[in-house]
């Protein structure tokens, strides 16, 4: 294929599609960048050479490495800040732009702070400045400012922006072996463990596999590196064990092998990025190698790179690095980067090498003699020279003898190689300084975890797919697989060369105080700052880290890690085997926040009704696990004085005449919801109800134990109301418990305890060896309660059964069918009228609902919701469990008593010890009734409300005695058909007398103190005789 | 009376049904009209309409509910014809009808409770089925090492489940029947990432009949 201009001739490991141009825009100039383009590899292609400024200095930044170790090349693209434009792809449209800018990158404004580096010392951000201490929020907000990189937009992330729309997800995998590098070493971990008959999941950060060889040309084994990786690659993936991630980093390995990461979408995927996990039996980590950063002044400058780099912009992204090179670096890998760097066309005046003479692989200087490029054993560079982008360089012998200086565009500079330790370091590994890689090794691996590849120090690539084979044959072996290829291997990787001498250069030669020679590109810690750090008692890396920010930044360690460790051990004077690593800290690499937060999936459960109640202006509220109908048409919290409790929450607090409108509007449609239960029929849909078959042997010895009542007088036919407590004697649960026949039982319990009942019998059981089961029916029944005076007419009209008071009395429970379908009709009474609380098999629960609907027609029958259920219940005095209860009150506090069998010693019933032992005490908190009878809201405003007027009293309100909190309002509303407003409060003992008065007071919001003034009275509010529901 | 009554799935997919069958009140999708139109990857079936019994029994090992012999391990499943049945644990067991045709007579058993009612019943189907799964679960639904059938008990997308692996292309599973709605969408959501679709009975019963 022709190479467009300004590109070099494609070669076998390019990966740009140039019959794919795309367009985009940089600083709002348009360029032209190709499929398969990183942001960073199209600008470069594109003559960009400063990406961005530096965070403290302001000085210009340009590609250094290129998978994103440091944060010269965060920028904002399509307005999402800090995208690394060194991994991110390139797509059609995107806009970039510079970061840490202000105007141009080329000429900012804030570059003068550069020559003011004495007033930024080590630790200048928490010495200076504070003094007077008052002037510090000033200046502390002025350094966050110019230290900002960019507004994060919360909608554009949750709307999938940045560089592609596309839905969030998370996608846990599970595999015996989790490899992670898909270099050569980690394709042959997999597939050695899968050819031991293991799973193995490979996570690779690059768009491909390969590692380093996916860029080598150079010969192997009759071929080229690159065609090896290929082949490697292609078994790979035929392999039918094997499960491969690309463009997958990995962000952490924890406890129990559990490895996390997430994968960036491809041009045609339907997601930007998704989250991921992957439980492993073993972790084999070839993460590989990246550079270790040579230190030497001005060593940031645009212009100056990794060797690794040059080496990809021009294999890789088929760009030109640069006209005339300079390279100084400390090891084979980089000598052949050299030599090829020069057969593609770039001059290289100068190769470098830190490493004495007769340390290099003779081959390549060969290889550098015949192409007449200079070779200086024993050198490297000690300065950059350019402002904006570097122009030459002076190279001196590491001994400091001589000096040469040259002119470049290009200064290709690294001290050697280092490992790629993060997964290594948060899986638990114990690193520790190898005297002969002059790198941090794993001294100690967790118990299942392998390490392999070039990661280990090998360079030669047979060793490092042997280390690769040999690991994932280890892997299977710790599964518990058949290894056959284990011994074998073992014994190749001894034959095979080991690991290869490092090299232990701190710095460049000559670097002198070091003000501008960089140890962090991040936070622009330079060595003149780590010395200072050291002087001033901060003299082991992970204080250094603190005090001078060194790898806090993106790139934490990878630039700066091994280079702190080794300069502060020589600073200190300590050997190199003493210097230790910082800390590394997942996310190895950061995902977006939205990968984090997760697709988001509102999982709740809806009743069989849901669909019915929704077309009917159901206002839906989540209650536990379920959505559940609030109320009908308009918000009535929008009712001018809506009890804060009844709806969940405050009162709106919009005061347009709209708002008013809206409010009236809502407190007549939950007032009509009400009155026509009172007046007509209703329906609700109780379906959360809980519902649950208990039978066996032993089945009534688990009821007499976890209810407080006598359960044994329940007879087939009747309703048995009864409560749960607690071993302390607090309420939990009530509801009815039916008798179906001998040893099988059904009954139901609130919606919020349906889910805990069965462990709640089974705890509490637990010694008895009891034989009885348990059967969770809530979700097989709906529940229909059908309430009103009208209720039986309507029940008449579905059904042949005989409804009538004699044959279905209250609390009767019978079965009648209904439209065919058998329906369980419990005859009770929560909300004080005549109902029927019908249990339907849930797949037909709408069939009988649209009967009941269809019959109660010409009388007006409507639905209602749970807050009208909430007032016509309180009305009547009943009690719900976590409304008028709470943690400091028990069955008789509540009034309640009369549910106890205190007879019954043998059952050993759940809290009857606990009822016993404070019946009689003392000065306890009292469940009582109350009639508000003076102050605001007590006469006649907001008449109607069902939560009062305004100024009413609201849920939660104070009971007072002069000065002394004495209780406080659990619920009040103003009863539409009582014309008063009451409620149930919880007092202290001493005000629980009838027609006592009581003080009831309200703090704080927009009307300051309130007090009103209410009468005890005894609930039930409603029918006190219990005429309705009994009709 | 009651097998004209209608009766609803928990689960209702924003498709055309193609081909439906009234069945015990139930209107079963035999195929919908996007099938035609959509490859060969992974395809979730609606099943709420299949019956279910639980069995509980203290000495569940030595009974034959429904003439079915109760696996003796934890997590084993029995597939005998058109009936499944699943070990849960010491005392319980769950009996699935997922053959093709009307179940057999159920004997008056008390240890037996139906709770076809009670729960939604989801089928993946389809060569794409653990790619589509690893996006619901961490739950490690194809262990080589275990035999399949086999029964898995905990969260898709945090909801309890269980889960009856058949082969690595058909999958079963059951859930309360209130998270049947909002499971479904939010797997076809994100399952959707690995081409999870919807289809009709019809996909899943030409795979069972298979197993």
């Amino acid at each position: 294929m022709t190479a467009p201009a300004g590109r070099l001739t494609p070669g076998p490991t390019c990966r740009v599609d140039f019959s794919r141009p795309l367009a985009f825009r940089f600083l709002g100039r348009p360029m032209t960048g190709f499929a398969g383009d990183t942001v960073a590899s199209a600008l470069y292609a594109n003559g960009v050479r400063i990406f961005g400024r530096s965070l403290k200095y302001h000085r210009p930044r340009g590609l250094f490495s290129m998978e994103g170790e440091s944060s010269n090349t965060l920028m904002e693209i399509d307005g999402v800040p800090n995208e690394c434009a060194e991994t991110t792809a390139l797509r059609e449209g995107v806009s970039v732009r510079a970061q840490n800018v202000c105007g141009d990158p080329k000429t900012d404004r804030f570059a003068f702070i550069d020559a003011l580096d004495r007033l930024m010392p080590a630790g200048f951000y928490y010495r200076l400045f504070h003094r007077p201490y008052g002037l510090w929020p000033f200046f502390q907000n002025g350094l966050r400012r110019m230290a900002g990189t960019g507004v994060l937009d919360p909608r554009r992330e949750l709307e999938g922006g940045g560089q592609a729309g596309g839905v969030q997800a998370e996608r846990y995998l599970n595999a015996e072996v989790a490899v992670i590098g898909g270099g050569p070493a980690g394709m042959a971990a997999a597939l050695a463990a899968a050819e031991s008959g293991m799973r193995a999941c490979l996570f690779e950060r690059r768009g491909w596999l390969g590692g380093h060889l996916a860029w080598r040309t150079r010969e192997y084994e009759g071929g080229q590196l690159h065609s090896r990786g290929k082949e490697m690659a292609a078994d790979l993936r035929a392999a039918e064990l094997v499960n491969v991630f690309t463009r997958s980093p990995v962000t952490g390995v924890w406890g129990e092998n559990l490895v996390t990461g997430f994968t960036v979408g491809g041009e045609d995927d339907p997601f930007r990025e998704y989250y991921w996990e992957c439980r492993a039996k073993v972790v084999v980590v070839a993460s590989g190698c990246i550079e270790r950063p040579l230190v030497f002044d001005d060593n940031d400058r645009p212009g100056v790179m990794q060797a690794g780099t040059a080496w990809r912009l021009a294999r890789t992204y088929a760009v030109m690095p640069g006209k005339a090179a300079v390279v100084s670096v400390a090891d084979d890998l980089s000598l052949e980067a050299a030599v090829d760097l020069a057969d593609l066309g770039v001059e290289v005046r100068v190769v470098a090498d830190a490493r004495g003479a007769g340390r290099q692989d003779p081959a390549l200087v060969t290889a550098l003699e015949e192409r007449g490029i200079p070779f200086l054993p024993g050198w490297a560079v000690s300065r950059a020279v350019g402002r904006r982008r570097v122009t030459g360089c002076e190279l001196r012998a590491v001994s400091g003898a001589g000096a040469r200086r040259l002119r470049c565009d290009l200064l290709v500079a690294n001290a050697g190689w280092q490992p790629r330790i993060g997964a290594l370091a948060t899986v638990g590994a114990r690193l520790a300084y190898c005297t002969h890689t002059h790198t941090f090794q794993p001294a100690e691996l967790p118990d299942g975890v392998f390490a392999a590849g070039s990661l280990t120090g090998l360079r030669d690539p047979r060793s490092i797919e042997a280390s690769g084979r040999l690991a994932g044959y280890r892997a299977a072996d710790w599964c518990g697989g058949t290894a056959p290829g284990l011994a074998p291997t073992r014994g190749e990787c001894e034959s095979l060369p080991g690991p290869e001498p490092g090299c232990d250069i701190r710095h460049g030669p000559g670097i002198g105080r070091g003000a501008k020679a960089f140890v962090d590109l991040d936070e622009d810690g330079t060595y003149k700052n780590v010395a200072e750090s050291a002087a001033q008692g901060f003299d082991v890396p992970e204080l250094a880290k603190r005090f001078g920010g060194f790898g806090l930044g993106p790139g934490q360690y990878r630039v700066t890690g091994q280079n702190l460790a080794m300069i502060m051990a020589d600073l200190r004077g300590d050997p190199l085997e003493a210097a230790m690593p910082t800390t590394v800290r997942p996310p190895l690499v950061p995902p977006s926040l939205a990968t984090l937060a997760g697709p988001g999936h509102d999982l709740h459960k809806r009743t069989p009704l849901h669909g019915e109640l929704a077309a009917r202006g159901a206002v839906f509220r989540r209650a536990g696990p379920w959505l559940r109908a609030r109320y009908f048409g308009a918000d009535p919290r929008l009712a001018p004085g809506v009890g804060r409790g009844s709806v969940g929450g405050r009162r709106s607090g919009r005061g347009s005449a709209e708002a008013d409108r809206g409010g009236a509007d809502a407190s007549r449609g939950l007032r009509e919801e009400i009155l026509n239960v009172r007046r007509n029929v209703g329906l609700l849909d109780s379906s959360p109800l809980g519902k649950f078959r208990i039978f066996g042997p032993d089945a009534l010895k688990a009821l007499q134990r976890v209810y407080i009542s006598d359960i044994g007088q329940t007879r087939p036919g009747r309703c048995k109301y009864s409560a749960m407590c607690n071993d302390m004697a607090h309420v939990l649960d009530d509801g009815a418990i039916i008798q179906d026949s001998e040893r099988k039982y059904y009954f139901t319990t609130s919606s919020g305890r349906a889910g805990s009942t069965v462990e709640w019998f089974r705890h509490h059981t637990r010694h008895d060896g009891w034989d009885y089961h348990l059967v969770n029916l809530t979700d097989a029944f709906g529940s229909i309660n059908l309430a009103g005076p009208n209720a039986r007419r309507v029940l008449e009209r579905v059904t042949g059964d005989d409804v009538s008071n004699e044959a279905f009395p209250y609390l009767g429970c019978r079965w009648i069918t209904v439209g065919g379908v058998e329906v369980r009709s419990l005859r009770l009474g929560f909300v004080g009228e005549l109902s029927y609380e019908l249990h339907v098999p849930s797949s037909y629960c709408q069939f009988v609902w649209d009967l009941l609907m269809d019959a109660g027609a010409d009388l007006g029958i409507r639905p209602f919701g749970l807050e009208a259920q909430y007032c016509l219940r309180a009305e009547k005095g009943h009690v719900i469990i976590g409304a008028e209860s709470e943690a400091r009150v028990t069955l008789t506090d509540l009034g309640m008593g009369w549910l106890w069998d205190r007879e019954d010693t043998a059952s050993k019933k759940v809290g009857a010890p606990a009822l016993r032992a404070c019946e009689k005490q003392p000065g306890r908190m009292k469940l009582v009734g109350f009639r508000v009878v003076e102050g605001a809201g007590a006469g006649d405003r907001g008449a109607g409300s069902p939560g009062g007027g305004p100024g009413s009293p609201r849920d939660g309100a104070l009971v007072v005695d002069g000065g002394e909190i004495v209780g406080y309002v659990c619920t009040t509303r103003r009863s539409e058909v009582l014309g008063w407003q009451y409620g149930m409060a919880l007092v202290r003992e001493g005000h629980a007398v009838r027609g006592e008065r009581i003080r009831i007071r309200e703090d704080g919001g927009r009307g300051g103190r309130a007090t009103w003034s209410a009468t005890v009275v005894d609930p039930p509010f409603y029918d006190p005789a219990g005429e309705r529901l009994r009709a | 009376m009651k097998g004209n009554a209608p009766r609803r799935s928990p689960v209702v997919f924003d498709a055309v049904p193609a081909a439906t069958e009234v069945r015990d009140g139930w209107n079963v999708v035999l195929r919908y009209e996007e099938e035609e139109s959509i490859g060969g990857g992974a395809r979730l079936v609606d099943l709420s309409h299949r019956r279910r019994w639980d069995y509980q029994d203290a000495r569940i090992g030595a009974r034959t509910p429904m003439d079915l012999p109760v696996p003796p391990q934890f997590g084993e499943v029995g597939a005998h014809g058109p009936l499944v049945i699943n070990r849960m644990n010491r005392t319980q067991a769950a009996i699935w009808h997922l053959g093709a045709g009307p179940p057999p007579a159920i004997p008056r058993d008390p240890a037996l409770t139906e709770t076809t009612d009670g729960h939604c019943m989801l089928a993946f189907v389809g060569p794409g089925v653990p790619a589509a799964l690893e996006h619901l679960t961490p739950l490690d639904l194809f262990d080589p090492a275990r035999t399949t059938p086999f029964l898995t008990q905990g969260p898709v997308l945090r909801v309890p489940c269980q889960i009856v692996t058949f082969a690595p292309d058909l999958v079963v599973m059951s859930l309360a029947r209130g998270y049947g709605e909002t499971l479904a969408r939010a797997a076809l959501a994100s399952g959707g990432l690995a081409g999870l679709q919807i289809a009709g009975e019809g996909v899943f019963n030409r795979r069972f009949a298979q197993v």
